[in-house]
């Protein structure tokens, strides 16, 4: 069960000559749940195509289901929302059934057109995020929520081990938020999905996840317990600097109250 | 009616406007879907460019205009890359090279003015059986790809990084995709003519776009809209005496016109009952 699904070891890479991670090590375990943050431009979404292969590091190793990058070929174990995702262009004349089922590509091959099988994987996916009675409806009349399912089951068509998601709460509405958090949750709990969510929002990515990592300067500092991360204002300055001490401030006491109800 | 189809040449011409009216929509709405509609207008520049040098080196113009818009592809696949923020920035580049080229090659062979007018405006009432077969290949070609490929095209279309990640060739993919589009310009000049080819491939899918229906229905309608186009223009065109390839397009855009206006309709009378 704790196999490691990602491992990085001694990992550098940058943009031209400047380099925006350094020597960055990190585990990701069979079942984790792992929060990423950091502030704008502290390269979360940079890892994140790193460990999907998109781009090369300089330096360093990754291996994927204890298998080097380099020559993993099982990427279908991957699900990826990609953070510009929801600006996809809505007015494509496509069906949400179409969408989803385009990411079978792999399993069906080329060529080929897809069978029973896919397409009841393709239902499955989006029983999963609640969009069945939509799978006939184009994607431009869906809401932005809806949008950010329809990605979601995108992803989860191919039965994934890991899902990587970067920041998948931009324009949704806060009902919608709480509806992708518990959906995560179960998948993380229910269906043993390996999560690595990038978030903006601290105080309640660090109320959801089982661990905690923070980009910053080029650096990466790991907290197993999110809540060591927001109960020691030193952390806060390590990663978010002084700038950010009113806004941690409020979610600290938000975190409090939470486990105070508790 | 049916008593024009006595004449060879009749035939001909319906049977190359067919293919043609099938094959423009259906690379159509891959180009107009990647937000590269002016790619037909800059491959039919540089087509009339491979015309003239087909014309001056004593071979068959359709297969200069293919071999130059070939090229003229694999340069604007390459500088979509080099510029990727403004890949219109490339098609621009493309769409003046060719035309400043097509300058140059008419005024050094001025003597073949005339025969040139066959292919910037089209003239398919006088397509022989070698155009025909030229155009018949190429259109295999093209919906044989697509047919095969649909897949693909249709993820690369929509979303170039979430392909790849799914294991599509997507530098392959659009690389084909550009050479389709020139074998349906090299395919259509000589009977829609240069200036109105990229009209055909683009008008059809602007009025099936309207009807925001799945993708493959949209492709379907696309085709069906280009084909109804082909059909009424040419016989309007026989009938009344009037240039085939502007009636043909003119006709798509009546069609366009009928479904934005139908729209139009339908939203008032949708108001008025609410």
């Amino acid at each position: 069960m704790n196999a490691p699904i990602i491992e990085v070891q001694n990992l550098s890479f940058g943009y031209g000559a400047r380099p925006i991670l350094k020597d960055i090590n990190l585990k990701v375990n069979a079942g984790d749940f792992l929060g990423l943050i950091g502030p704008n431009g502290s390269a979360k979404t940079t890892f994140l195509k790193l460990i999907l292969g998109i781009l090369k590091p300089w330096q360093g190793q990754i291996r994927l289901f204890g298998q080097d990058i380099t020559v993993f070929k099982r990427w279908d174990k991957i699900g990826y929302l990609a953070q510009k995702a929801a600006s996809v262009n809505i007015g494509f004349p496509a069906t949400v059934e179409e969408i989803v089922a385009a990411n079978l590509y792999r399993q069906v091959g080329p060529f080929r057109a897809p069978k029973k099988t896919h397409r009841a994987k393709v239902q499955s996916a989006l029983e999963t995020v609640g969009l069945i009675n939509k799978r006939k409806c184009l994607i431009g009349n869906l809401s932005g929520g809806e949008v950010q399912k329809v990605f979601i089951a995108r992803a989860l068509v191919n039965e994934p081990s890991l899902f990587l998601l970067d920041e998948p709460t931009v324009g949704v509405d806060l009902k919608g938020q709480e509806g992708l958090y518990e959906l995560l949750d179960r998948l993380n709990k229910q269906w043993h999905i390996t999560v690595i969510l990038i978030s903006h929002d601290v105080g309640v990515v660090t109320a959801r996840v089982k661990r905690l990592a923070c980009l910053n300067d080029t650096q990466i500092f790991v907290f197993d317990q999110p809540f060591d991360f927001l109960s020691s204002p030193d952390n806060l300055t390590k990663v978010y600097g002084q700038g950010m001490q009113t806004l941690i401030h409020c979610h600290q006491v938000n975190c409090k109250g939470r486990s105070f109800n508790a | 009616m049916l008593e024009i189809f006595q004449y060879g040449f009749i035939r001909h011409a319906f049977m190359g406007g067919l293919i043609i009216g099938l094959i423009c929509p259906l690379i159509g709405l891959f180009i107009v879907l990647k937000r590269l509609s002016m790619i037909g207008d800059a491959l039919s520049h540089v087509s009339l460019a491979g015309v003239a040098a087909g014309m001056i080196l004593g071979i068959y113009p359709v297969y200069g205009a293919l071999i130059l818009m070939l090229l003229a592809g694999l340069i604007i696949e390459r500088l979509r890359t080099t510029y990727q923020q403004y890949a219109e920035l490339a098609i621009a580049v493309v769409l003046s090279s060719g035309m400043s080229l097509a300058v140059i090659l008419l005024s050094a062979g001025r003597s073949f003015n005339t025969s040139l007018f066959t292919y910037l405006f089209g003239s398919i009432l006088t397509v022989s059986k070698h155009d025909l077969f030229t155009i018949g290949i190429l259109g295999v070609i093209i919906i044989a790809t697509v047919v095969f490929l649909r897949k693909e095209l249709f993820f690369v279309t929509f979303e170039e990084e979430a392909a790849r990640l799914a294991g599509v060739p997507v530098t392959l993919i659009n690389l084909i995709l550009i050479l389709l589009t020139a074998c349906t310009i090299a395919a259509a000049i000589r009977i829609v003519g240069m200036l109105l080819t990229s009209s055909l491939m683009v008008i059809p899918v602007a009025t099936s776009l309207q009807l925001k229906r799945g993708f493959y229905h949209t492709l379907i309608l696309a085709v069906l809209f280009s084909l109804l186009a082909v059909i009424g223009g040419l016989i309007l065109a026989i009938y009344l005496n009037l240039a085939p390839g502007g009636t043909i397009v003119f006709f798509s855009v009546l069609i366009l016109l009928f479904i934005l206006l139908r729209q139009v309709i339908q939203v008032k009378l949708l108001g008025r009952s609410q």
